[in-house]
């Protein structure tokens, strides 16, 4: 009998999505993942280097419906950068992403549904970061895992 | 009784963190965040758009509280080519008894360990690069930056 999700250990179902970016500026829009399959955000943790001002980095949940057009779920996730030579890697908080309240299945925002995008929103004053990452801790809500629907 | 890393076969405790960086530059760090005790095993690189002869190395960047970071050379350096000459490239960690190599081939890597890449070479450039890391998770039971 082949493994499913159910049967692995709650650690073992949870699976990694990395991006690492050049050069971010202030004010962009960087879309991070699109996820594949309803799952919760466990853990999130940024690094950066090469820092210029104060960069703020903001994640949102978006969601397409066909015929209503995109919904911008903001995920009260905020990181004041600092830079990885300083302070070491730096998590979100995983309080915003309701891990700790929200149950398995739930429908609230942060449980995320197939097609659903993470972006990433930076802003602060003339502020850059030379090279950054992102690295999302998900966990598959599903019994038998399916992948954007297959 | 849930199945958790430690029954799981040694390739079976392996996990892929592949990246795409755009436009990598001469004299940059790129970084990619280990998010648990893990066996740095080797990886696979491809490149498009080279532009002179760009150079990759790779190592470990880890940051201590109180004393900052400490960078440890995994003995990796990659003369990139392109993908449409050559295909990927392949490279393992540890094999010529990198620092932190425990168990044969692979570095022992600690949580919110990054693992870097530096470029290098004279006016050289990469339009588009990805690289895909291979790590065999050592802990029993598996968790992700604490979590």
């Amino acid at each position: 009998m082949a493994l499913l999700n159910r049967d692995k250990d709650q650690s073992e179902q949870r699976e990694i999505i990395n991006v690492s970016y050049g050069t971010v500026a202030t004010g962009v829009t960087l879309s991070v993942a699109v996820f594949p399959y309803p799952c919760q955000i466990v853990a999130a943790q940024q690094t950066a280097i090469g820092l210029s001002g104060t960069p703020i980095a903001t994640l949102w949940l978006q969601r397409f419906v066909v015929g209503s057009g995109v919904t911008s779920i903001g995920l009260a996730a905020t990181l004041a950068l600092t830079a990885y030579g300083t302070s070491g890697a730096q998590g979100y908080s995983t309080v915003a992403f309701g891990t700790t309240t929200l149950a398995q299945g739930s429908t609230a925002v942060q449980t995320i549904y197939p097609g659903d995008q993470l972006v990433l929103l930076t802003s602060g004053s003339n502020a850059a970061v030379a090279a950054a990452s992102l690295t999302l801790v998900i966990k598959s809500l599903q019994d038998i895992k399916t992948h954007f629907g297959v | 009784m849930p199945i958790i890393n430690r029954e799981l076969e040694y390739r079976e405790q392996r996990d892929e963190y592949d990246y795409s960086i755009q436009g990598t530059v001469t004299g940059s760090t790129y970084m990619i965040p280990i998010p648990f005790l893990g066996n740095a095993v080797g990886g696979y690189q491809c490149a498009i758009g080279l532009s002179g002869t760009p150079v990759h190395s790779f190592a470990i960047s880890r940051f201590i509280a109180g004393s900052g970071t400490t960078t440890i050379p995994l003995g990796v350096t990659i003369t990139v080519s392109a993908f449409g000459t050559s295909g990927g490239q392949f490279f393992t960690f540890g094999t010529s008894g990198g620092v932190g190599s425990t168990i044969g081939a692979g570095v022992t890597c600690l949580a919110n360990d990054l693992i870097i890449i530096n470029t290098s070479g004279s006016n050289a450039a990469v339009a588009q690069c990805s690289f895909t890391l291979v790590i065999q998770c050592l802990q029993d039971y598996k968790n992700h930056f604490g979590f």
